[in-house]
């Protein structure tokens, strides 16, 4: 577990370095973009400098070329020059001292003025002009080599003296001015030429130095601040790098701190999950243990519960027919024996009967309460307004001589058991309509109220009231607050309305004076600020 | 015996003689017979026991029939006297102090063409009984012999 997130890290990193060179091809930044493009430049203007400077060094070697082919000529005009002025010491020595090898000198010499001649005609063949030259300067030449062998001659024949020399002289002063002059000429126009060569191979060498200097300077700048440019570029992304690898460095390590905090806390789940789990355990066993005390509870209220139905059973069976043998024997004795007990004796088993009758009824309604505890709840929607309706009715009915206003408010409607509620209003509007009873004018209203934010039900009259210090005892089974003789009852009913109130999770109580009519409040569903009372 | 005879099954003497002088006032002349307890009553239906000598075609018109009773109590003889194909459509009154709603249930369920309670007042508990007999001995139309005895 803590060594595969490291993995992963390295395997990031290699992707990453391997976009990077991906990057490299096409440059994404304008940086990168810019550096490419000077190098490119750069490049382009080296390979254009390379150019032109071939050019240049090809330029300037032809003309270098054409300038020592120049001088070549010259040399040979120079040759040819010297060759003739040998030639013509020569043939002067000669004449003047005689001796053969003069006269081979002299040959020598013409025959290198004719090669020197030769070798600048051939050189100059080119040159249009320079044949012209030579041309005009070759017969000038073989006139003056002529007059040499004259002069040779004559030395030859015997001459001598200046005076055997002078048709010769008197010819050389008419030929040498213009041999003088052509050779002037050829050696002029190859100087011309030399001087226009010398000056283009000058200016192609200047050209391909300063190219080679300015160019090459600006290249080689252009390169310097390109390379500056790019290890200043590589120097970031080598930073960038540094930096990124370093931060995956810490992601590793803080993914290598976390992988380990999160290992420390999976073990404290770990941990709290086994205690919790102990803890459910516990609970578990609690709840089971609870269940089965509810279980054993269940059944012993079951059992509690059959042995009441049991108990009931045998109630109302069983204590009912003593009573019945009571008032039957009692009522056969008034009939077959009434004339032998006198007016006392018959009033007296009279009441015995009622007695027993009386006794007969509380036990039905100790039944009856009984049976609304036991019996079991149906919930279900109930208008308790038409209910409140149909008992006034049944009231009137029992008793249409009696003068009763009802007041019954319309539409309200509550979730309970219907049996169960019409038992209570029944027993609450009956109670309204007995203790009415002396009035002449008596009024009983049901209704809704809002006492302290809690909405309830009511029953009110303006009958005989009730003293409100033995409120206490107005719920409690077969306890009156009133004399039979002037309100009839067994003093069951209100124990009765209780316990359906109490069944339905309601409240019940009552305000009322002596005289002044009684008010009573019900609720039928739990009030959640009332939980604690009820 | 006929038709006529009612049969009482009742434990109480008491209740027995309040019966019996309840039917002698509003003047009910039938042939009444009495079971002290379950068993004694079904001994008579089916003639065994005590009763073995009995002619079984002689069937009462209407039983009244308490609940609480020795021995066999009274729903017992009653899911047993629906179960014979004999005694299966004989009027059958439960008469008895409980009105408790089980025993009405099962009173009704096991086959009791009425359920009477009796009142502790002997007035009303005569004038029950005057009523009972007038109306199952004189206005019901009993089922007939020959075919409650063949179905």
């Amino acid at each position: 577990m803590s060594t595969e997130p490291k993995t992963l890290a390295k395997q990031t990193a290699g992707n990453i370095s391997r976009d990077a060179l991906l990057k490299w091809r096409l440059p994404r930044s304008p940086q990168q973009r810019f550096i490419a493009v000077g190098f490119l430049a750069a490049i382009i203007l080296r390979a254009f400098l390379f150019f032109v400077a071939y050019h240049s060094s090809t330029q300037f070697e032809k003309w270098n070329n054409l300038v020592i082919h120049t001088r070549a000529v010259l040399k040979s005009l120079e040759d040819f020059s010297s060759a003739v002025k040998n030639a013509q010491l020569a043939a002067v020595s000669y004449y003047t001292n005689g001796g053969e090898p003069q006269v081979q000198v002299f040959s020598h010499a013409v025959s290198d003025a004719h090669a020197a001649l030769t070798r600048a005609r051939d050189l100059s063949a080119d040159n249009s002009n320079q044949q012209h030259n030579i041309d005009v300067l070759a017969p000038l030449a073989d006139q003056g080599i002529d007059l040499l062998r004259r002069v040779i001659q004559l030395r030859k024949d015997g001459k001598s003296g200046p005076d055997a020399l002078k048709p010769v002289n008197e010819d050389s002063k008419k030929i040498s001015p213009p041999l003088v002059q052509a050779l002037a000429a050829t050696i002029s126009e190859e100087n011309r030429l030399l001087e226009i060569r010398t000056g283009e191979a000058a200016v192609a060498a200047r050209r391909a130095r300063f190219l080679e200097t300015v160019g090459g300077t600006f290249a080689m700048a252009l390169l310097v601040f390109m390379g500056i440019l790019f290890l200043r570029e590589n120097s970031i992304r080598a930073n960038a790098v540094e930096q990124m690898e370093r931060l995956n460095s810490d992601l590793e390590n803080r993914v290598a701190e976390r992988t380990a905090a999160l290992q420390t806390a999976i073990e404290q789940v770990r941990k709290e999950n086994g205690e919790r789990l102990a803890a459910e355990a516990a609970v578990s066993k609690l709840n089971t243990e609870l269940e089965e005390r509810v279980h054993h509870r269940t059944v012993e209220l079951e059992s509690s519960n059959k042995e009441l139905e049991a108990f009931c059973h045998s109630v109302s069976h069983d204590l009912r027919a003593p009573l019945r043998s009571i008032d039957g024997f009692s009522l056969a004795l008034l009939e077959d024996h009434g004339d032998r007990l006198g007016d006392d004796g018959k009033a007296h088993l009279q009441r015995v009967r009622a007695a027993t009758v009386r006794m007969g009824t509380l036990i039905d309604d100790l039944l009856d309460l009984s049976r609304i505890t036991r019996s079991e709840m149906h919930r279900e929607q109930v208008d308790l307004s038409q209910l409140a309706g149909t008992i006034s009715s049944e009231l009137r009915g029992a008793q249409p001589d009696r003068n009763v206003e009802f007041a019954i408010a319309s539409g309200l409607q509550v979730k309970g058991d219907l049996r169960l509620i019409r038992i209570a209003l029944q027993n609450l509007l009956g109670n309204s309509w007995k203790f009415t009873s002396k009035r002449d004018h008596a009024r009983i209203e049901f209704g809704r109220a809002q006492t302290n934010g809690t909405s309830s039900f009511f029953v009110a009259d303006n009958g005989a009231g009730f003293d409100p210090s033995y409120a206490a005892r107005l719920f409690g089974a077969f306890q009156r607050l009133h004399a039979a003789a002037d309100f009839p009852g067994t003093g069951v009913g209100l124990a009765t309305v209780q316990r359906i109130v109490h069944r339905h999770g309601g409240e019940i109580w009552a305000s009322s004076a002596v005289n002044e009519g009684a008010t009573f409040f019900f609720t039928l569903e739990p009030q959640i600020h009332e939980q604690e009372t009820i | 015996m006929t038709d006529d005879t009612i049969l009482l099954v009742e434990d109480n003497p008491d209740d027995e003689e309040l019966t019996l002088r309840a039917l002698k006032n509003n003047s009910i002349r039938n042939t009444i017979v009495v079971a002290r307890d379950g068993a004694e009553a079904l001994d008579y239906l089916f003639c065994t026991g005590s009763f073995s000598g009995r002619d079984a075609n002689e069937l009462p018109g209407v039983i009244l029939l308490d609940l609480k009773l020795p021995k066999v109590d009274g729903l017992e003889v009653l899911r047993r006297l629906r179960a014979d194909q004999r005694t299966r459509l004989i009027p059958v009154v439960i008469l008895t102090s409980s009105i408790e709603e089980q025993d009405r249930l099962k009173g009704y369920g096991l086959g009791a063409n009425s359920y009477v309670r009796k009142p502790v007042d002997f007035s009303r508990f005569s004038e029950a009984v005057r009523q009972l007999g007038l109306y199952w001995l004189l206005l019901n139309e009993r089922p007939p012999a020959v075919l409650a005895r063949k179905a």
